[in-house]
């Protein structure tokens, strides 16, 4: 099983850049077998441990399902069986949604702008934790010890409960209503978190490893780019995947530090979109909604695997 | 020789100076419900006119607009001034409701206007009524334009009175017996409740599901005063009291979901135009955007005739027989940003948008109605049946105060309502309730038992 | 490697910048801002301690507290139970590990999910008309009218819509918590004919206590500030029912512009923060150091 590592080592992600991929696999396999021998009178509680964790996942599972069907349904019986498929509540992505008078904005400059804050926010988020968290973990210089303790500190502290300070310091910076400000305070709030996760990686490649290929005749760069890299893929792509999503899906920072309309992104753009259909067309805000979800469902379906061996904490916003 | 450079520089500049136009940009910000646009796009047809004007007079400058239609609501409408006043970003004139004059002047938002009024008052500002002047002063100086006003009547469904038995002739009393003080509070809840009972209609009463002007005129309704006779903000415990309690005889009566504060406007909409619910209480731009939104299910968009048809509207009724109905304008105004690099170009702007034309069109698309004595002449609006029969109403008008500390009444009046007719408090608690609320935003509010 | 500081600074510049800005600059004017009376004017009054007075005196405040008090107990003891649950059944439980692996990932979804869009579908849930899931359910079962559940049950409201999405953060940290408990007592306790119930008692629980002490903790401070998703959902509304202390200070800085107010509001969830901050880097922290890895 899994579980051959030291108690508490939960912290997985350092752990699976050593693994290699076939191991895991007989590593699983043999914990499937393991576990056969003891099952033979737990069945009962089996079953009735799924049940229960269906019944309570029907919120989940059904909202999502929900949300999908109603985005291409005219009606929905009692909310939740489709009756007729439609195109109509996709629409906004053609023509501008009109309410009244009012013409909202086309989505598509407001998806850009999601996007290159999304984009953004993961490349600036991997430059400076990958640079921190190399010098964390290979140099030894004065308040070593102390900017680590820092790191570790902040990842705990609630970025939050700065907000109303944070809008003073993006005043007196002029970065107010801009999405520069809003991607910087995004990754300083973060970036205490990811540097942690890079550190434990460069922690697990050993210096050794480093050493021998400058005596092999790396240069530098050569260094890092053939021996460092490969091994820190996974740590990368698990802070690049997160910060992404969580600069996708942002929306405190942008609705408390944009007011231009033109600079708003999926996230302020569908809440004003429910606050003036509030609890009514649910058809047009299912299908905005699903195309808002699309990179997550993406992400979700194709990394699920690897998110759920990794530990996430403090992305909670 | 360098002398001529200079003689020759500045002969250069002066060159530029007289041949040159400067495009300068003027941004503009508005809100208001989904039939108000023309709010500001208006200007796009006023800044046409106001470059022919600067080009009759050489003027170096011509204008061009950037306009913007703001979407939430209006505490952020609110913040985004601000936030965006700091950062140097807000628009040069901004749409904004009267009541929000005085924070805006206080804190040195907006510029002071006499002096453009003034100096325009010949062609754009003679005619103002007076009344809508003092809408938006402020310690004595003129803050913004008056761009609108309106008036909230009580819409209620023909239809439905034609099939609880009343005849024509009784419903197109109707509203003169209201203004007469025939017709109180109470009777509209019978004759809700006689249509509720027989089925006719889902709901007797809907009223507004957001904080605003509607609530404070309920107050003034039953007799409350924000002013005592010094001019220091009070509140009165007894009609604040007997507000409460006509929204808990409502609900009681089941002519009024206790949920009212939580649907959605478009539902309130929708059951009012397909005939779900008898009364109303509405604006008189209710009645355009019921022809520019599609509320209802089968028609979309309504036609004017099927208003008229099916649709009457009227003062508030007073609480008590022979009291005095009453309705209440919320005049809308420009502000203009005292940031702005071209206070000049601006004043020119509003003074050509203040022109009839531009009223009336605003007004008619979007069922408000005008400021100016030239405007209510004009063909178009003389010709209107919707505003030649809501004018009159303007007899009854209230408004708002413009007090920097009223909105801290508003907020927990909005509260206190809503705790009433979800149950929550009885209204003697409510009133304790907002008693408490009020006295810790202004320490030194006066309380009138 | 002994390098001078000067390189150092090349790499960790960045970091500690934005720390900086974004940190230590915001503690700082925290503090000094609740001591002045700043408001739509942005301008710099100080006032000493009237903001603090003024919250002392009023009743409201208290009303918030016990408002905090009991959405933070409520939801973490929703979020830590389910998870643990989630975390027993995917792993104790279960031996298939594909149905482990569908629950988890379900659970994980809500995470990933855009907040606008996770709001949305506590709306629908929620919706207070025969459409939404919950009233759907009800009806299924023969109760014809409909429950407004954000007028009657708001608390219920963030409660749900808040624990779910904790849920899967202590999911992920007890399932690998427990899958590494080694095999070995587990038989051995079963040899001894020890029943499902004791074994997670006797076993499970006390081996995973560290992680639950850090989830526990973790959690805490997370709601306390957390306030997103009821901003969103129910404002904080109706009266105050769902106004928890961030959200309040939040309120008093962006709704009424009482940026002096706020900061002063928010000045005791920077101060519980930083406790709470200390009290795990204590107790987590140091075992970390040690070099026993510990589960975040």
């Amino acid at each position: 099983m899994k579980g051959q590592t030291p108690r508490g080592a939960t912290q997985v992600i350092p752990k699976r850049a050593i693994y290699s991929l076939k191991r895991k696999k007989k590593k699983e396999r043999r914990a499937q077998e393991v576990r056969g021998e003891a099952v033979t009178f737990s069945r009962r509680n089996e079953i009735i441990s799924t049940i229960i964790m269906t019944i309570i996942s029907i919120p989940i599972f059904l909202s999502y399902l929900w949300l999908f069907l109603s985005s291409f349904s005219a009606k929905m019986w009692h909310g939740l069986i489709p009756l007729k498929f439609t195109l109509h509540n996709w629409r906004f992505l053609w023509q501008p949604i009109k309410f009244g008078a009012v013409m909202h904005t086309s989505i598509w400059p407001i998806t850009l702008n999601t996007l290159l804050l999304a984009l953004a926010v993961t490349i600036s988020e991997v430059l400076v934790s990958t640079l921190s968290g190399y010098a964390l973990s290979r140099f030894r210089f004065k308040g070593r010890v102390m900017i680590q303790g820092m790191t570790m500190l902040l990842h705990a502290f609630p970025g939050v409960a700065l907000l109303i300070a944070i809008y003073y310091v993006l005043y007196t910076m002029r970065l107010l209503d801009t999405l520069w400000g809003v991607m910087l305070v995004k990754i300083s709030l973060e970036i205490p978190m990811s540097t942690n996760i890079i550190k434990g990686f460069f922690d697990n490649i050993p210096w050794d490893i480093e050493w021998s290929s400058f005596v092999d005749g790396c240069n530098r760069w050569q260094t890092w780019r053939y021996v460092i890299l490969p091994l820190l893929k996974p740590g990368i792509a698990a802070i690049s995947l997160f910060s992404f999503l969580s600069g996708w899906g942002e929306f405190l920072y942008i609705y408390t530090f944009i007011f231009t309309s033109k600079k708003q992104t999926l996230a302020t753009f569908l809440n004003s979109l429910i606050g003036e259909f509030k609890f009514v067309d649910y058809g047009l805000l299912s299908a905005v909604a699903t195309f808002y979800m699309i990179p997550t469902l993406l992400f979700f379906i194709f990394t699920q695997k690897a998110l759920l061996q990794m530990s996430f904490g403090g992305r909670k916003a | 020789m360098r002398k001529f450079g200079v003689l020759l520089g500045i002969l250069l500049i002066m060159a530029v100076g007289i041949f040159a136009v400067t495009t300068v940009t003027i941004k503009i910000e508005g809100v208001g419900s989904p039939a108000d646009t023309t709010r500001i796009t208006n200007f796009g047809d006023a800044v046409k006119i106001a470059n022919n004007i600067l080009a009759a007079c050489d003027s170096p400058y011509r204008i061009k607009i950037e306009t913007t239609w703001f979407q939430g609501g209006w505490d952020e409408y609110r913040k985004e001034y601000i936030l965006a006043f700091k950062a140097g970003k807000e628009p040069d004139i901004r749409a904004e409701g009267h009541e929000d004059i005085p924070w805006m002047a206080d804190a040195g938002y907006i510029l002071p206007l006499d002096k453009y009024v003034k100096k325009y008052n010949d062609i754009a500002y003679y005619d103002v009524y007076p009344s809508l002047w003092d809408a938006v002063k402020f310690n004595g100086k003129i803050y913004a334009i008056p761009q609108d006003t309106e008036a909230r009547p009580l819409y209620f469904r023909k239809d439905v009175l034609r099939k609880l038995g009343w005849s024509e002739e009784k419903i197109a009393n109707f509203p003169k017996e209201i203004e007469a003080g025939n017709v109180t509070l109470d009777d509209l809840i019978a004759i809700a409740k006689e249509a509720v009972n027989k089925g006719l209609v889902e709901y007797g009463f809907l009223h507004r599901p957001s904080n605003g002007g509607f609530f404070t005129m309920m107050y003034y309704d039953f007799g409350g005063k924000l002013f005592d006779e010094a001019g220091n903000l009070i509140v009165e415990e007894k009609p604040l009291l007997n507000t409460l309690q006509f929204f808990k005889k409502m609900v009681d009566e089941g002519v009024l979901p206790s949920s009212m504060t939580n649907i959605s406007w478009r539902s309130i909409h929708k059951a009012f135009v397909e005939g779900r619910s008898l009364f109303w209480f509405g604006g008189t731009w209710h009645w355009a955007e019921w022809q520019r939104v599609a509320y209802h299910s089968k028609l979309g968009a309504l036609p004017e005739s099927y208003e008229w048809e099916n649709i009457g509207f009227a003062l508030n009724p007073p609480p008590e027989k022979g009291g005095k109905p009453i309705t209440m304008s919320h005049p809308f105004t420009y502000v203009v940003s005292s940031h702005t690099k071209y206070p000049e170009l601006v004043n020119l702007l509003l003074a050509v948008v203040s022109s009839p034309k531009f009223l009336v069109n605003h007004a008619l698309a979007s069922g408000h109605l005008v400021t100016r004595a030239s405007a209510a002449i004009y063909p178009s609006y003389v010709k209107n049946k919707f505003v030649a029969s809501v004018t009159p109403m303007l007899k009854y008008t209230t408004v708002l105060p413009n007090n920097l500390a009223f909105k801290k009444i508003m907020d927990p009046l909005y509260g206190a309502v809503q705790a009433v007719e979800l149950g929550k408090l009885s209204p003697e608690k409510a009133v304790k309730w907002f008693e408490e609320e009020v006295k810790s935003a202004i320490p030194n509010i006066k309380i009138v038992k | 490697m002994e390098v001078k500081t000067s390189s150092v600074m090349g790499f960790l510049g960045p970091f500690l910048i934005l720390v900086l800005a974004f940190y230590f600059i915001p503690v700082i004017l925290t503090v000094i801002l609740s001591f002045t009376s700043m408001d739509y004017k942005l301008s710099w009054d100080f006032t000493g301690f009237t903001n603090f007075e003024h919250f002392l005196t009023q009743s409201l405040t208290y009303k918030v507290l016990l408002t905090t008090f009991v959405y933070v107990a409520l939801t973490l003891i929703f979020n830590v139970g389910i998870a643990f649950l989630l975390a027993l059944m995917t792993t104790y439980f279960t031996t298939h590990e594909n149905t482990a692996m569908f629950f988890r990932a379900i659970w994980l979804l809500p995470r990933l999910t855009p907040v606008v869009v996770y709001c949305l579908l506590w709306m629908w849930i929620f919706e207070p008309t025969q459409y939404g899931l919950f009233n759907t359910i009800l009806s299924l079962f023969g109760k014809s009218s409909s429950i407004d559940w954000f007028s009657s049950y708001p608390m219920g409201v963030i409660v749900f819509a808040n624990g779910f999405i904790g849920a899967s953060f202590g999911m992920v940290t007890f399932s690998s918590a427990i899958k590494s408990i080694s095999r070995d007592y587990i038989w051995s306790a079963q040899v001894d004919g020890a029943g499902d119930w004791q074994i997670i008692k006797r076993i499970i629980i006390p081996m995973i206590k560290w992680e639950i002490m850090y989830i526990f903790i973790w959690q805490t401070l997370s709601l306390l500030n957390s306030y997103v998703y009821i901003l969103i959902l129910t404002d904080g509304g109706p009266l105050h029912e769902t106004e928890v202390w961030s959200l309040y200070a939040y309120h008093k800085a962006f709704k009424y512009m009482e940026f002096g107010n706020g900061a002063a509001l928010s000045l005791f969830l920077v101060i519980i923060g930083i406790i709470f901050t200390f009290i795990s880097w204590k107790i987590f922290g140091f075992r970390k150091m040690m070099g026993q890895e510990v589960s975040r």
